[in-house]
C-alpha cells in the first residue's frame, strides 16, 4: 500500500519534557489507522505535532514524510492546504466568527471562490442536519455557546465538507452520545471509500468495531 | 469644479499655496480671496488670537510631536501633492496593488479624471435633492449662496473657544460640507460626500455645518478610500450638526487617513425635543486621532447615539470616543465603541456621559469593546460619567477580548494563512458596526481593514 503519512523515530519534549519517544507509525492511503492509548501517552501531542504547532520541540533525528514532502518543515496553513485536517480534541469558541464563514473560507482557499452562496449554505445546512446539528448552527458563531458535543460535530460538519486526504480526529467521539457515535462510524467509513485516509485517536473500542479499521496502534 | 480644474491643467501646478505656518495675514489672505463676508474674516481673526492663546491639549495623545510652524494652512482644492502615479510612496503603492484597487483610483491618486466623473455624480445628486428644497454644497459654496443660515449656526455648536483646534479650524478653515434640510422633509439616499471631498483632500481643515429642520430625516457620509496621502501633517476638521424637533440625522464616517496624520478633529450636534443623532464613526490610518462626536441632547425626548469603531497598527495612536450631554428630561443615548490594536497600536477610549440637573428620567448605556490582537498591542477605557440628578442612569460595560494563539491555530489548521485568520475574526467582531454602513462603505470597510492587515505586515 502507497503510503500518505510516515512517522520515523519521533520524539517530542514540552517544556523539557519528554513526551514522546521514538515513535513510529505509517498511514497508507485509503487506510484507517486507530491510535489508541492511555491518558497521557502523547496521542493529543501528536496530533498537534502533525498539525504543526511549533510549541514543541522535536529532536531533529525524527522524520515526518506526507505524501514524501518533510511535514517538519511546513507551518499550519501549508499543511491544511496540502489535504490535512486536524480535527480538535478541544475545539476553540471564535468570537464574532460564523460557522458559515469559517466554512465559506476554508472549503474556498482548496475549491476557489464560491459562486452560488445560497445553495453552499443549503449544503452546510444539510450536513449540519448529517452531524447531528441544526441549520441554526450554521449561522452561529464558532463553537460560542456549543456543548462538548456539539463542538465535535461541528468538526466533523467541516471534515465531510473539506474532504481531506488525510483525516486527524483526535477524540472526535469523546463527549457524543451512542447515536452520534455510529454516526461518526458512518462518516469515516464514507469517507474512506472517497479517498480519506484516517489516522483515529480513540479511546472507544466499540466503535472501532463499526469502522473498517486497517491498523490498531497502541501508543505507550 | 471644472472651472477650477480648468485652469489648474494649464498650469500643472498649485492654483495657490500659503506660506507655512500661521499668520493674520495668512488668514485675511485665505478670507479675501473666498470673497468673505466681514463678520467671516473677523469670527477667523479672533479664533486666530484664541488658538494662539490655548494650550495644547495634554489630556489625550502626545501632540509634541506637531511642527505647528511647518504646516501648509491653506492649499486651493485640486492641489495633489502628487502628479504621476510614480511620485506615490513605494508603501502607499504597493498595498494599492495589493489589494487589486481600480485603475480609476490610482488616476484620482494622481489627480487624473476622478473628479471630472465624481462632478458629474455630485451635479445629479445636486439636482434631484433641489427640488425638494434640500441644500447640499460645499462650506464655501453654502456661505456665499445661503449668508444667512450660514450666519445664523456657524460657530454657535462649536465655538472657536472650544478647543485649541476649533480655534485653528475656524481661523484656517477651507472646504467641507453645507447641508440643509427643509422641515418635514425625508431624504432617502443617503448625502454622499465621498466624491466631493475626495476632490477637496487637500483642504485639511474642513467645516461641515448640517441645519435639519423640524421632522426631516438625512443621512450624511463621508469617507475616503484611498489611505489619503497628504504632505500636510495636521487634519483639523470641525462639524456642526443641529437637529430640530423630531428631526432625523446620522453622519456616518469611513476614514484612512495616511499614518503620519493627526487627526484632531471635533463634531457635535445639538438634537432638539424627541430628535434623534446617530454618528458612525469608523477610523482607520493616521497617526494620531482625537475624536470625541459629541449629541446634546437638549429637548425632552431627544435620543444620541455612537457606534465607533477604531483600528490601531504599529505607531499609531486611536484616541476616540463620544460624549453626550442630557440636559433635558425623558433623553436618551447610547454610544457603542469598538476598537482594534494590533502589532504594538494603542487604542483608548475617552468618552462623557453627563446628566445635568434637568435630565430626569434619562438613560445612558456604554458599551467598549476591544480586541488586542498581540501581547504588544494596547487598548485603555477612560469613562467619565456624571449624573447630577437622582432619577437618571448611566450604564457602562466594558469588554476586552484577546485573540489567543489558539483561534488563529484554530484557523490556520483550516488552510487560513495567519493573516487571514486575523482579518476573519476583525471583521467578525466588526460586523456590528459594518451593519450599520451603506452597502458600498461597508465593502470599502471591509476592503481598509485588510488593507490595514497587509499595510501593517508589509
Amino acid at each position: 500500500m502507497e503510503e500518505l503519512l510516515q512517522i520515523v523515530n519521533l520524539s517530542v519534549e514540552v517544556e523539557g519534557k519528554r513526551v514522546i519517544a521514538d515513535f513510529n507509525l505509517r498511514v497508507g492511503k485509503n487506510e484507517v489507522v486507530a491510535l489508541m492509548g492511555k491518558n497521557g501517552s502523547g496521542k493529543t501531542t501528536l496530533a498537534q505535532v502533525l498539525m504543526g504547532d511549533r510549541r514543541y520541540q522535536i529532536s531533529e533525528h525524527s522524520k515526518v514524510l506526507y505524501r514524501g514532502k518533510d511535514l517538519l518543515k511546513l507551518d499550519i496553513t501549508e499543511r491544511a492546504r496540502l489535504g490535512m485536517l486536524v480535527a480538535w480534541q478541544n475545539p476553540v469558541t471564535i468570537p464574532g466568527v460564523s460557522v458559515f464563514s469559517v466554512c465559506k473560507t476554508s472549503y474556498e482557499i482548496g475549491r476557489g471562490k464560491i459562486e452560488k452562496l445560497t445553495e453552499f449554505k443549503k449544503e452546510l445546512e444539510s450536513l449540519a442536519i448529517r452531524v447531528g446539528l441544526t441549520k441554526k448552527h450554521v449561522g452561529r458563531n464558532m463553537n460560542e455557546g456549543f456543548s462538548g458535543g456539539e463542538k465535535k460535530r461541528l468538526e466533523l460538519l467541516q471534515l465531510l465538507l473539506l474532504q481531506p486526504s488525510l483525516a486527524i480526529l483526535d477524540e472526535v467521539d469523546s463527549g457524543i452520545d451512542a447515536k452520534g457515535v455510529e454516526m461518526v462510524a458512518e462518516v469515516i467509513n464514507e469517507m474512506k471509500k472517497t479517498g480519506t485516509s484516517f489516522l483515529l485517536i480513540t479511546h472507544n473500542k466499540k466503535m472501532l468495531e463499526e469502522i473498517e479499521v486497517d491498523e490498531i496502534v497502541e501508543m505507550k | 469644479m471644472k472651472q477650477i480644474l480648468n485652469e489648474n491643467s494649464g498650469t500643472g501646478s498649485y492654483r495657490y499655496k500659503s506660506q507655512r505656518g500661521l499668520s493674520e495675514n495668512l488668514v485675511r489672505e485665505i478670507s479675501r480671496k473666498k470673497g468673505e463676508p466681514a463678520w467671516m474674516l473677523k469670527m477667523r481673526l479672533v479664533a486666530l488670537e484664541q488658538f494662539e492663546a490655548m494650550p495644547i491639549p495634554s489630556w489625550g495623545a502626545d501632540l509634541s510631536q506637531i511642527k505647528w510652524g511647518e504646516i501648509y494652512y491653506y492649499l486651493r482644492p485640486v492641489d495633489l501633492p502628487y502628479k504621476s502615479w510614480k511620485e506615490v510612496p513605494d508603501s502607499v503603492r504597493r498595498v494599492f496593488t495589493a489589494i487589486g484597487v481600480p485603475e480609476a483610483e490610482k488616476a484620482f491618486l494622481a489627480g487624473v479624471t476622478a473628479q471630472f466623473d465624481s462632478e458629474k455624480i455630485y451635479g445629479s445628486l445636486k439636482a434631484s435633492l433641489a427640488k425638494q428644497g434640500v441644500v447640499f454644497l460645499s462650506m464655501d459654496e453654502g456661505l456665499t449662496q445661503y449668508p444667512e443660515i450660514v450666519k445664523k449656526y456657524f460657530g454657535k455648536i462649536v465655538p472657536y473657544g472650544d478647543n485649541k483646534l476649533a480655534a485653528l479650524n475656524t481661523a484656517v478653515w477651507s472646504g467641507g460640507s453645507f447641508v440643509y434640510v427643509p422641515a418635514g422633509i425625508q431624504v432617502d439616499l443617503p448625502l454622499q460626500a465621498y466624491f466631493r471631498i475626495n476632490a477637496e483632500k487637500a483642504g485639511q481643515f474642513e467645516r461641515t455645518l448640517i441645519v435639519v429642520e423640524e421632522g426631516a430625516r438625512v443621512h450624511y457620509v463621508e469617507g475616503c478610500s484611498a489611505p489619503a496621502y497628504s504632505s500636510a501633517s495636521l487634519h483639523a476638521a470641525v462639524v456642526e450638526v443641529i437637529v430640530k424637533e423630531r428631526a432625523k440625522v446620522r453622519y456616518t464616517t469611513v476614514q484612512n487617513w495616511y499614518k503620519t496624520v493627526y487627526n484632531l478633529v471635533t463634531k457635535r450636534a445639538t438634537v432638539a425635543k424627541d430628535a434623534t443623532m446617530e454618528w458612525v464613526d469608523c477610523n482607520l490610518g493616521s497617526r494620531v486621532t482625537m475624536k470625541y462626536p459629541s449629541c446634546i441632547l437638549q429637548g425632552e425626548g431627544a435620543h444620541g447615539e455612537m457606534l465607533s469603531m477604531a483600528v490601531a497598527g504599529n505607531g499609531q495612536d486611536q484616541d476616540t470616543g463620544a460624549k453626550m450631554i442630557h440636559l433635558a428630561p425623558r433623553t436618551t443615548s447610547r454610544i457603542i465603541s469598538k476598537s482594534i490594536s494590533q502589532k504594538g497600536g494603542r487604542a483608548s477610549y475617552r468618552g462623557q456621559v453627563k446628566m445635568g440637573p434637568a435630565a430626569l428620567g434619562s438613560r445612558s448605556k456604554v458599551t467598549c469593546d476591544a480586541l488586542i490582537m498581540d501581547p504588544l498591542s494596547r487598548s485603555d477605557t477612560y469613562p467619565n460619567n456624571q449624573i447630577l440628578t437622582g432619577s437618571s442612569q448611566i450604564e457602562h460595560e466594558a469588554y476586552v477580548s484577546r485573540v489567543g494563539e489558539e483561534q488563529i491555530k484554530y484557523l490556520m489548521s483550516r488552510g487560513l494563512t495567519e493573516e487571514e485568520a486575523q482579518t476573519l475574526i476583525i471583521r467578525g467582531f466588526l460586523e456590528p458596526i459594518v451593519a450599520e454602513l451603506p452597502l458600498e462603505y461597508a465593502v470599502e470597510l471591509n476592503r481598509l481593514v485588510k488593507l490595514e492587515m497587509i499595510g501593517s505586515v508589509g
